[in-house]
């Protein structure tokens, strides 16, 4: 679906990121990990076509559609229907159909009609995921979508991302949230991807995602300090693998 | 002591919304309170009454009372904003030129805060190439050599990556141990829970719970607020109504072993 | 004897860019133009800090708005020998010796204006400028309220980026004519107006915060003084005033 072959971008003359190379297969969930100015959003960007590279290629078997992480960059329009629409409107799509899709699926139809700049913190990101969708890319990039929310607006974003189909590559530094939805994760660092692989593996590995600066999901410290021979894919399965212990 | 004291707080919007109803909270001296809840919960308004900010905003209407005359010191959810000059060192300064203080009292009260809070490394840095945590820390450096009763801070981790929260954290830490009194508004706690000495929970703008750390555990995950994971399973494992005998994980829910 | 542009008291550089400022005014010769830019030249590579690649890395923005000024000023204006011209109906557009001139002396000006002002910000310290301001008899709270607008000048254009980015990414194209192009702006301008409005709420509180007026009698870590080379360059800048208005009397 993605394919990226080495990839270089520099920034004022350092290197944000230095023969890049990795593929995304249709449908999977890629999370892109690693500390602040590692060069994620940059990396999220050259997907998007925002970004010409200096070397190296991106092909995608498609269109990409990119919400940035401050939805507030966005919006512009009075109602959050009109907003959702504006990516149908230039694409030429039919827009009744793909804005009313998209609301669906981001459950905003209750809010359709108000004003965009009055909604909370996670409304404003499900409308700018929304109006994302709208233009029925093949591919969404999502720009640290767990910006500004707490642990049970992530979780219930993770619930909405996992109804669609769509591939998407989205960066975070909430290894909780990537281990909620993503196959695989990437970790950035040093201008380069240090680690790819399926999201279990990756985020189950505490020592390189500590060298990295990333911190380790909770279950996975947690796993580690009890000496448990899985991670337990929630708090209620970490609680009964406790009492089976006892 | 009660360095700072709010009561009876009740702001509401001109649409006649309720932001805040009837919110009591106060902060000892020494005494680190972490008031958190939800986006929206009205934590950043909490915070932004107790320094006075609310005063004069057409859109609000504000009830109850803060205490008066108390020096509050404040960071921003987004520091870089309260940011003004070129240099953390000239940064720094800009407050307390603010307040008419001669130059080279504001040279020793630097060197001092700046060790205190071990940022000397920063003070010739240029405030447009500093991380997210060090942007926290020149803004607190900032507040903290103007001498304020009380240091405010706003999500101040909530931005931030695990090496720049760590810095920040390390900075709280040295607050506490010079025994500060801090206020902090977050909504996930999972560092901020050991380190604190009470808990406010607010939810749409009332005050849900309020406490020590461990006799409000248990409404703070039902909120939906992030604590560690292990106290999470303890709580799950515990019998109900024995939270007061929880047994503590590896970091404790005692601040500093108190 | 060569000076640091950095270390000039804003005081004497003020001076200067004055009197370079009045000669534009006062003399529009193209003589005395080309001879004022030479001096403004001379004056800058004397100094450390800043010279000629910095004078014309500062002027490079103007490089499209020059020629075109020459360009249209020079069929607008008439006087002197007309070589050429042609009678539309509403006006005259010729091509005249006094056309040439007038709009040389035009470009001229902005250049050399441009020049000192880009030589000026450059060089000098924003704090060291608010300082020369209140010693001047301004309020210290101006000086301060535009040396922060000139800190912002980055970061707005950030963020103008990252709303391009978003708006881009959802099909936002900028073909088609005029006024095409011009509703085209609109979700560009709108978010980008938020942010500027949220930011001008945000600073007012940042500042209360920071202490913004809480003593009348405030201090300042920096201070200016004047040095010699300070005094030499503002008896400079008030010479060449008087040099060139007598020089283009007679």
């Amino acid at each position: 679906m993605i394919d990226v072959t080495d990839l270089s971008f520099a920034y004022d003359g350092h290197g944000v990121l230095a023969d890049v190379s990795f593929a995304v297969d249709r449908g999977e969930r890629l999370a892109i990990v690693g500390a602040n100015g590692a060069g994620k959003t940059t990396l999220l960007r050259l997907l998007a076509d925002l970004l010409e590279a200096d070397s190296g290629s991106v092909r995608v078997d498609g269109s990409v559609g990119f919400a940035p992480e401050d939805p507030q960059n966005g919006l512009f329009a009075a109602t959050v229907r009109d907003e959702v629409a504006f990516f149908p409107r230039n694409r030429g799509l039919a827009i009744d159909p793909a804005v009313q899709n998209a609301l669906e699926v981001m459950e905003l139809t209750v809010l359709a009609d108000r004003n965009p700049f009055t909604l909370s913190v996670g409304e404003q990101r499900r409308v700018s995921i929304a109006s994302v969708l709208s233009g029925d890319p093949d591919v969404l990039v999502l720009d640290e979508p767990t910006t500004g929310l707490d642990r049970r607006g992530s979780l219930d974003l993770a619930g909405l991302l996992d109804d669609i189909d769509h591939t998407i590559v989205f960066s975070t530094h909430d290894t909780d949230f990537a281990h909620a939805i993503a196959d695989r994760v990437a970790i950035v660092a040093g201008a380069d991807i240090r680690q790819l692989g399926p999201a279990g593996e990756v985020l189950g590995d505490e020592e390189v995602l500590l060298e990295n600066g990333i911190r380790p999901p909770g279950l996975v410290e947690f796993a580690r300090q009890e000496n448990l021979d899985r991670v337990p894919t929630d708090v209620d399965a970490a609680i009964a693998m406790l009492r089976e212990r006892q | 002591m009660t360095a700072l004291a709010a009561t009876g707080l009740t702001v509401t919007a001109t649409d006649g919304s309720s932001l805040l109803d009837d919110v009591s909270f106060s902060v000892d001296t020494g005494e680190t309170a972490v008031v958190c809840g939800p986006p929206g919960s009205g934590k950043t308004l909490l915070l932004k009454a107790l320094k006075g900010l609310l005063e004069g905003n057409p859109g609000l209407t504000v009830e109850g009372e803060v205490t008066d005359g108390v020096d509050v010191g404040y960071v921003f959810q987004t520091p870089r904003t309260q940011l003004v000059r070129k240099t953390v060192r000239r940064d720094v300064a800009f407050g307390l030129e603010n307040r008419g203080v001669e130059p080279a009292e504001i040279g020793s009260r630097i060197a001092t805060h700046a060790d205190l809070l071990e940022a000397e490394h920063l003070l010739d840095r240029d405030v447009n190439e500093l991380s997210g945590g060090e942007v926290a820390k020149a803004a607190l450096l900032g507040i903290l050599v103007t001498d304020p009763d009380v240091i405010v801070l706003d999500e101040p981790l909530a931005p931030l990556d695990y090496a720049n929260t760590q810095l920040v954290l390390e900075a709280l830490d040295r607050l506490r141990k010079a025994g500060r009194a801090v206020v902090i508004a977050e909504h996930d706690l999972r560092d901020l829970l050991v380190r604190a000495h009470h808990v406010t929970l607010l939810d749409s703008g009332s005050v849900i719970a309020s406490g020590p750390p461990r006799t409000v555990l248990r409404d703070l995950i039902d909120a939906g607020v992030r604590v560690p994971v292990h106290l999470e399973v303890e709580l799950g494992l515990a019998e109900p109504g024995t939270e007061g005998r929880l047994p503590l994980g590896p970091t404790g829910l005692e601040v500093d072993g108190q | 004897m060569r000076f640091d542009h950095t270390a000039l008291d804003p005081r004497a550089k003020l001076v200067f860019l004055l009197g370079v400022a009045i000669v534009t005014l006062v003399v529009p010769t193209v003589r005395s133009l080309a001879i004022l830019a030479g001096i403004v030249i001379l004056v800058l590579a004397f100094g450390r800090g800043y010279g000629i690649v910095d004078l014309a890395r500062s002027l490079s923005p103007l490089r499209l708005l020059v020629p075109i000024i020459l360009v249209l000023n020079s069929f607008f204006y008439v006087g002197g020998t007309v070589f050429w011209s042609v009678d539309l109906r509403l006006f005259t557009l010729a091509l005249s010796t006094g056309g040439l001139t007038t709009s040389a002396v035009i470009a001229g000006r902005l250049v050399i204006l441009a020049g000192v002002a880009a030589w000026f910000a450059t060089t000098t310290d924003s704090e060291a400028f608010e300082v020369a301001l209140v010693r001047l008899g301004l309020p210290w709270g101006f000086a301060f309220m535009l040396s922060l607008t000139l800190r912002l000048v980055p970061e707005l254009r950030n963020r103008f980026r990252r709303i391009e980015d978003a708006q881009r990414a959802r099909g936002l194209t900028f073909e088609g004519g005029p006024l095409a192009r011009a509703r085209r702006r609109i979700p560009m301008l709108i978010p980008f107006l938020a942010a500027v409005i949220r930011y001008g709420n945000e600073l007012g509180d940042a500042l209360t915060v920071r202490d913004f007026g809480r003593s009348r009698q405030r201090t300042y870590t920096v201070s200016i003084a004047f040095d010699r080379v300070d005094y030499l360059l503002s008896l400079f800048g008030i010479a060449m005033v008087v040099a060139f208005v007598i020089g283009f009397r007679t």
